[in-house]
């Protein structure tokens, strides 16, 4: 009898593990199984930050490292020993983990249990880096059939031609006729949201930034023609902002909430370089027309200039931070963009200005501490363009002389690069404006808003042609104020 | 609020024994009927439920049987329960049963629209849940500049603001509509990201489910057509928790503009003023933890609302003795000692009794003789009578004057010493005179004119700015600290801004500069959220912004003075009970706010009562209180009211303020003489003066003549400044025709810059005559912000601006004549000049006359013969120019302000002694600016210090006069108002006996009498 039980009692474990999902392998594992529980439910006060009761579990070396109990908080082949998994099962609530909050799941306690039993076995390449970067690009699920909501339209793009619009979607990308607003494809399985959306010079590949804010960030390639997403360049700790190519189509720039940009070779996908420089997100990078310099606006008020071929510091452009004088402000830079001819670069975000603005100059405009007082008087060689908006700026495009500005106010504007005048406010007035893209022809401009809205105007007469919500399966007949979704002209 | 679990099952745990302990308890657990609030529950919507409150009406006292009560339902198809919640199943109409202590009510629910769409409404509920998980405090992101990136408005002040905060900025990443549970908003306070502010948020709490579903429905952020102008707290104040009743549950239901009700019990945020008497949890479920009183504060949105609770507990051996209740105050007391079970210390003796009303009622200690009188005194009244005689004093209308003027920053730093001294002799007088309180707030707060015909002026002269004139009055008048509200609407208290800026629509026309108080025409308060014009507050209702254009100060005061006024009367009675106890009821005594509560309300409104009963008498309310047993207890404690801090079981051991300490060493040591002595010093500086005045008279004739002299042998001289103005910069005035009245401006000094309040756009002239015996070149050093000079007719200099200038002149022999414009945009104009000889000119004069003349000299200098007022005017001079006879008038101004006096003076002496002391420079209108806690320097100023050395040593020239007992009787009665001991005696007279110096020996008795802790404290 007694030999039995004793069987019994060491099937228990086994069969527990047989009834959750590791059921199919053989062993469970680390990074699959147990990380993305330990991130979600216990890092928050056990992690790089806060590390509670001296406890944490970033890493997985510090994960089998003593709290401040003294306890062995991962004892291989014995949960029940293991002061971690007697915590996660401890009856009385106060002393459980995670503390205050509701108890892991059944099964997320047995699949910890199960790998403790099995060895509390690490099938990652390094102990001491963080666990999330171990982790590896997500594997994205399907998109929603039909869009329940609109989701708010971060990043569009023309395709070469000009007839589709390609937008960022939830975990998808939505190709739509631009003359119709008919959905014509969806390529799924990308992030959970589409920050930026870029193509290739020969119009067949897509680069996407994006990810799900506060935890996860990637910028990958997607080969239109059969929707698979070919190469993660990276992933990242925080939503990605913006992703572009250079130029000359060899490199690519990314940048994003995690404060950092980043340089890649596009035929290898390698990393070339990296800069942990701003303080706050980087909310938009663009290359200078000669490929020499890689720009990033960021929420902390300055726009770095990088020398792109190895990712040193070139100079700072301070202009949206100035102190004193007439064109005074503190403001987060959203959009920055280089104007393809002149080599001068075009920022904005909060404030009443797009700033008009040279790195070389912006240099020599910086000096040294020993002329601050000179520096702070004078105005520098900035060309401002008086918006008008009331409210922040989060894209703009240049097509020739001109540049479009898409705000906050839902108003598109086009204002002339050479004196700084307006040209034209497109009519209409969305929700909040997120993202612009003129077609290769420079006829059609699109933006799109806050509530999922896209508008296409054609650039010469500055007429509406169509509007349209980016919301799969959404009937467009429900779309107010629009009689006709055909081309005007 | 991570804690938040962990406290909800400890209260479950203890809600739970005290219901069991009620079952198994005595026969009063029976109670005499059930009451369920509320009787019939109409739910209207899917979202909607109800909070029960079940009370048991027991003998005499009521409790709550809430979280003891059974419900059930009888068609759960229609209702559902949530703990002692009723939500909706399904529309139709039933009953529940509330069983509770063995009886049973049914309540009627009807549920409707329960399949009807219902979203949630952003500012009505998602914004209550960002308050009540703590996201939108002041140290997260309700902080000015939010936190992470992320801000929020402080207790969600203002919705447009996180209504942006939360859907489009940050690049619109803290929603998830596609899937609501992705959002960052949800995912961080849950913790399932890392969140700085750490857990805020569990599934199981009802704001996740709000946020979740308005996520779900859209994340709409339309703006409500309505709002929310009311809660109703369920029961309201003053349940009484008693074990086994030590749990309390509220229900909290909003009522909107459109008419509309909700229960919003579980949005609410609830906050315990006191939690070592009772916590509260998130459902509003108050447990009772410890003996006292608290107030549980209830918001939601920006409607906060208190209810008070006190808990009783029964004290082991505590019998209640009757103890003597002199008046209504001594029953309201004891009332509610007899409640919280604490005994009241007995009666304190004579000695303690005239020390302790001396010093509250005069700031002084009594007089030996007047100490002496009163222990003899066999009178049944004789206390009575003591307080009638103080308050009769002038020491009493200056001492509590005084206490005035320190709220109303009547100090040199805010006021001319003029203003200083005629605003604190208005004081004065209006608390000599007994003028009734009300009167007095509303001569300050409507005066107006020049400080010298209407000195209360100077409570707008002192504090310049709307915004200050705004909080000084909210704290001083009513009792409120006001500040917080200019920025966002208060955090602890239903002050809003609207509030704040109403306020200040009152005082925005008035003006204040140049020692007067105008009213202008114009001037407005604007919300500094949305420019609204605000109307000024006390104005009635449905007026218009066109009926304030009266003076908008009267309409205040009439709402301020109105019997029944909230705060007005509350606030000074306070005040006085705080000066005269040394705490207030309400305490601190300027922060009246719901969630502050009085520790006995009754007393607090029965003194109100009484205050506007008698016709806003204080003397009245402080002969009140001084006459109470509760005022005269000792302030020995016994083993029942130790511990009680708050509710005046015992007297209070005081410190000393600065002033009394000062006088009291001072009046001890005798080194200041009595205040008795005042007038005797008065009559014989009086006559001395007359003596001086009449032997400097003699000499008049021989000086005049000597004068005239002097001046016609100057080889130049300066006459006086005069002034003309101020004229509008736009009238075409040119000085030379110009012909006005000149007035003397005696306070323009040569080399000294002049600063002309002027007002912008306005001119003034200023003239002066340059005489001299030949003509001669003089050099004039101008500085100015903007002017233009003229010399006999022809402009010097065009409009000169902001600079100095050096000018050559050609004088004339004879009179020049020299005049300057000045006018500036700006107001208030600099202006300096200097005229000197040049080089060329003769010099070699070594008469002792200063070239630049008064103008009684000028008189002498241009007139052969004297008219009578130019005679006056030159007598007076003379008379003037008398220093010794300066000295004297002097002194009979500082005894007239009683400067040598500290409690008595008409503003701070701001010594370095009283400062360390604790002497407020008023600068705020704070109490606290008073410092009262003892600092280790004021033990080494008492110790070493100069003051109390010098003082000490002057003290023993007094006493060594007297014989050894005398002197130690003598010294005891000046410094504690009682004789020695025996022993003390005998102590002491063997330390003079043994000390070789007698003198010495005297001084260190003096010195170790004010350092001991009788003398320093009041008790």
């Amino acid at each position: 009898m007694r030999s039995l039980f004793k069987t019994i009692g060491a099937l228990v474990p086994i069969l527990i593990s047989i009834t959750t999902s590791l059921s199919a392998s053989a062993e469970s594992s680390f990074l699959r199984d147990v990380a993305p529980i330990l991130l979600k439910r216990c890092a928050g006060c056990h992690g790089e930050r806060v590390h509670l009761g001296g406890y944490r579990v970033d890493t997985f070396q510090s994960l089998l490292l003593k709290g401040a109990s003294g306890e062995k908080s991962i004892v291989p082949g014995k949960p029940d020993d293991s002061r971690l998994f007697q915590l996660i099962t401890a009856k009385v609530e106060a002393v459980r983990m995670p503390k205050s909050d509701d108890q892991l799941a059944p099964e997320q306690i047995a699949i910890i249990r199960a790998w403790i039993a099995g060895g509390a076995k690490f099938d990652g390449a390094s102990v001491s880096v963080p666990i999330k970067s171990l982790l590896g690009p997500r594997r994205h699920p399907a998109a929603p059939v039909v869009y329940r909501t609109a989701s708010p339209i971060m990043a569009l793009a023309f395709l070469p031609d000009g007839r589709e619009i390609a937008v960022g979607g939830y975990n998808e990308i939505t190709i739509w006729n631009a003359a119709s607003g008919k959905l014509i494809r969806r390529i799924e399985h990308l992030p959970q949201r589409i920050q930026s959306l870029s193509l290739s010079k020969d119009g067949k590949t897509a680069l996407i930034g994006g990810g799900t804010p506060g935890e996860y960030g990637e910028a990958s390639l997607i080969d239109l023609a059969s929707g698979k997403r070919t190469k993660v360049l990276d992933t990242f700790n925080d939503i990605v902002l913006s992703a572009v190519f250079s130029p000359d189509g060899r490199h690519i720039a990314v940048g994003g909430a995690d404060m950092s940009v980043r340089l890649y070779d596009f035929e290898s996908g390698k990393r070339v370089w990296m800069s942990s420089i701003h303080s706050d997100w980087v909310t938009a990078v663009s290359f200078s027309p000669d490929g020499h310099f890689v720009a990033s606006a960021s929420k902390d008020m300055t726009v770095k200039v990088f020398e792109a071929a190895d990712g040193s510091l070139f100079t700072t452009y301070n202009g949206h931070n100035r102190q004193i004088g007439k064109y005074m402000g503190q403001n987060p830079v959203y959009s920055l963009i280089f104007e393809p001819g002149a080599q001068f670069a075009c920022s904005a975000g909060g404030g009443n200005w797009i700033q008009l603005w040279s790195p070389i100059e912006a240099k020599a405009d910086s000096g040294d501490a020993g002329d601050m007082e000179e520096r702070f008087a004078k105005q520098g060689h900035t060309r401002y363009i008086e918006h008008g908006f009331k409210k922040g700026v989060f894209a703009l495009n240049v097509r020739g002389n001109n540049i479009f500005a898409a705000s906050a106010d839902g108003i598109l504007k086009e204002f002339d690069l050479s004196s700084q005048k307006l040209i034209r406010t497109y009519p209409g007035k969305s929700d909040w404006l997120f993202s612009l893209s003129v077609d290769d022809s420079g006829d059609q401009i699109a933006a799109g808003s806050y509530s999922g809205e896209i508008r296409i105007w054609d650039t010469k007469s500055g007429r509406l042609i169509i509007m349209f919500f980016a919301q799969p399966g959404r009937s467009q007949r429900q779309v107010p104020g629009i009689s006709t979704l055909t081309r005007q002209n | 609020m991570r804690q938040v679990g962990f406290w909800k099952s400890v209260i479950i745990a203890v809600c739970v024994i005290c219901y069991s302990q009620a079952v198994s308890g005595s026969a009063t657990a029976v109670p005499e009927r059930i009451v369920v609030s509320p009787s019939e529950i109409r739910l209207d919507s899917k979202r909607a439920y109800r909070q029960i409150v079940v009370t048991g009406y027991f003998k005499g006292s009521e409790f709550d049987l809430s979280s003891s009560a059974k419900i059930l339902t009888v068609d759960s198809n229609i209702v559902h329960l949530k703990g002692s919640r009723i939500t909706p199943a399904g529309n139709g109409h039933t009953t529940v049963k509330v069983i509770a202590a063995g009886k049973t009510v049914e309540i009627p629910v009807s549920v409707s629209n329960f399949t009807k769409p219902d979203p949630v409404r952003f500012t009505f509920e998602a914004l209550p849940i960002l308050t009540k998980q703590g996201c939108a405090t002041g140290s997260c992101h309700g902080s000015p500049h939010g936190k992470g990136g992320f801000s929020l408005s402080l207790l969600g002040y203002d919705p447009q603001i996180d209504r942006i905060s939360l859907t489009r900025d940050g690049l619109s990443r803290r929603v998830n509509v596609m899937e609501p549970a992705e959002s960052l908003m949800m995912k961080k306070p849950l913790l399932e990201i890392p969140h700085v502010g750490g857990k805020r948020l569990r599934k199981t709490d009802t704001g996740y489910s709000i946020i979740r579903e308005w996520i779900d429905e859209g994340a709409d952020i339309a703006i409500p057509t309505a709002e929310c102008i009311r809660i109703t707290i369920t029961p309201g104040s003053g349940r009484v928790l008693h074990a086994p009743y030590l749990c309390q549950q509220i229900s909290v239901v909003a009522n909107y503009s459109d008419g509309s009700t909700r229960d919003v019990s579980a949005i609410s945020t609830y906050e315990s003023s006191n939690t070592s008497v009772a916590t509260v949890d998130a459902d509003g479920l108050i447990t009772g933890h410890g003996r006292g009183q608290t107030a549980i504060s209830v918001r939601y949105l920006d409607k906060l609302q208190s209810v008070n609770i006190t808990l009783v507990e029964d004290i082991p051996g505590f019998v209640w003795k009757k103890t003597p209740e002199n008046n209504f105050v001594d029953k309201l007391v004891d009332d509610k000692l007899k409640q919280l079970q604490y005994l009241p210390s007995p009666t304190c003796s004579d000695q303690v009794f005239i020390r302790r009303l001396s010093l509250d009622l005069t700031g002084m200690l009594p007089s030996v003789a007047l100490t002496r009188a009163f222990l003899k005194d066999s009178s049944p009244d004789k206390r009575e009578n003591l307080i009638r005689n103080f308050l009769n004093t002038e020491e009493y209308a200056r001492f509590w004057a005084l206490k005035k003027a320190d709220l109303m920053r009547v100090s040199l730093a805010k006021l001319k010493q003029k203003e200083a001294e005629g605003f604190s002799r208005w004081i004065v007088d209006a608390v000599r005179s007994n003028m009734p309180y009300d009167q007095f707030a509303r001569t300050i707060l409507t005066s107006s004119g020049s400080v010298e015909k209407s000195p209360s002026a100077g409570y707008f002269l002192a504090i310049p700015t709307t915004e200050e004139r705004t909080e000084l009055t909210a704290q001083v008048f009513i009792g409120s600290r006001l500040e917080c509200a200019k920025c966002h609407n208060h955090p602890f208290e239903n002050w809003t801004m609207r509030d704040y800026y109403s306020l200040g629509a009152v005082f925005a026309r008035t003006q204040a500069s140049n020692g007067t108080v105008r009213l202008a025409r114009t001037g407005e308060s604007l919300l500094p959220t949305t420019k609204e014009v605000m109307m000024p507050w006390g104005l009635p209702k449905h007026a218009t912004i066109e009926s304030s254009n009266m003076d908008r100060r009267s309409l205040f005061v009439e709402w301020l003075t109105k019997k029944g006024n909230p705060f007005f009367a509350k606030v000074e009675v306070n005040r006085i009970w705080s000066e005269l106890t040394g705490r207030g009821i309400v305490e601190p005594v300027d922060d009246f706010r719901s969630s502050n509560p009085p520790s006995n309300k009754l007393l607090l409104d029965a003194l109100a009562q009484e205050f506007e009963r008698s016709g806003y008498d204080r003397k009245q309310i402080i002969k009140l209180i001084c006459s109470s047993q509760t005022y005269q207890r000792s302030t020995q404690t016994n083993k029942f009211n130790e511990s009680d801090d708050v509710l005046f079981s015992h007297a209070r051991i005081r410190e000393l303020t600065a002033e009394q300490l000062k006088d009291a060493l001072g009046l001890t040591t005798r080194s200041l003489p009595s205040t008795d002595t005042v007038p005797s010093r008065r009559m014989q500086l009086e006559s001395q003066l007359q003596d001086e005045t009449r032997v400097h008279e003699t000499t008049y004739v021989s000086w005049l003549n000597e004068q005239k002299n002097d001046i016609h042998s100057l080889p130049y001289w300066l006459g006086s400044w005069k002034m003309a103005g101020p004229y509008k910069i736009s009238d075409d005035l040119n000085p030379v025709k110009f012909d006005t009245e000149w007035t003397l401006k005696n306070d323009i000094k040569d080399g000294i810059p002049f600063e002309l309040r002027n007002e912008p756009d306005q001119v003034y002239f200023l003239r002066r005559t340059i005489h001299c015996a030949a003509p001669t070149e003089v050099e004039v050093k101008l500085s100015s912000n903007a002017a233009s000079m003229w010399l006999n007719g022809k402009l010097l200099s065009p409009k000169l601006t902001d600079g100095e200038y050096r000018i050559k002149v050609k004088l004339e022999s004879g009179d020049n004549n020299l005049i300057l414009k000045s006018a500036h945009k700006m107001a208030n104009s600099n202006i300096q000049v200097n005229v000197s000889v040049a080089a060329t000119a003769k010099s070699g004069s070594s008469k002792k006359l200063s070239s630049t003349l008064p103008f009684a000299f000028e008189i002498l200098a241009n007139t052969a013969s004297l008219s009578k007022d130019e005679n006056q005017t030159v007598h007076d001079y003379f008379i003037e120019s008398d220093t010794a006879r300066k000295a004297l008038q002097d002194k009979i101004d500082g005894l007239d302000n009683r400067m040598e006096y500290a409690t008595q003076r008409p503003y701070p002496e701001a010594s370095a002694f009283t400062i360390t002391f604790g002497q407020p420079l008023r600068e705020t209108a704070c109490t606290c600016e008073r410092r009262k806690s003892p600092t280790l320097l004021q033990a080494l100023e008492l110790l070493n210090g100069d003051t109390s050395f010098k003082m000490a040593e002057a003290g023993s020239e007094y006493y060594s006069q007297l014989d050894n007992k005398s002197l130690v009787e003598e010294l005891y009665l000046s410094g504690l108002s009682r004789l020695p001991s025996g022993k003390e005696l005998d102590t002491s007279l063997a330390y003079i006996a043994n000390e070789p110096i007698r003198k010495n020996a005297v001084t260190d008795l003096i010195w170790t009498l004010m350092n001991t802790q009788e003398f320093l404290f009041q008790h």
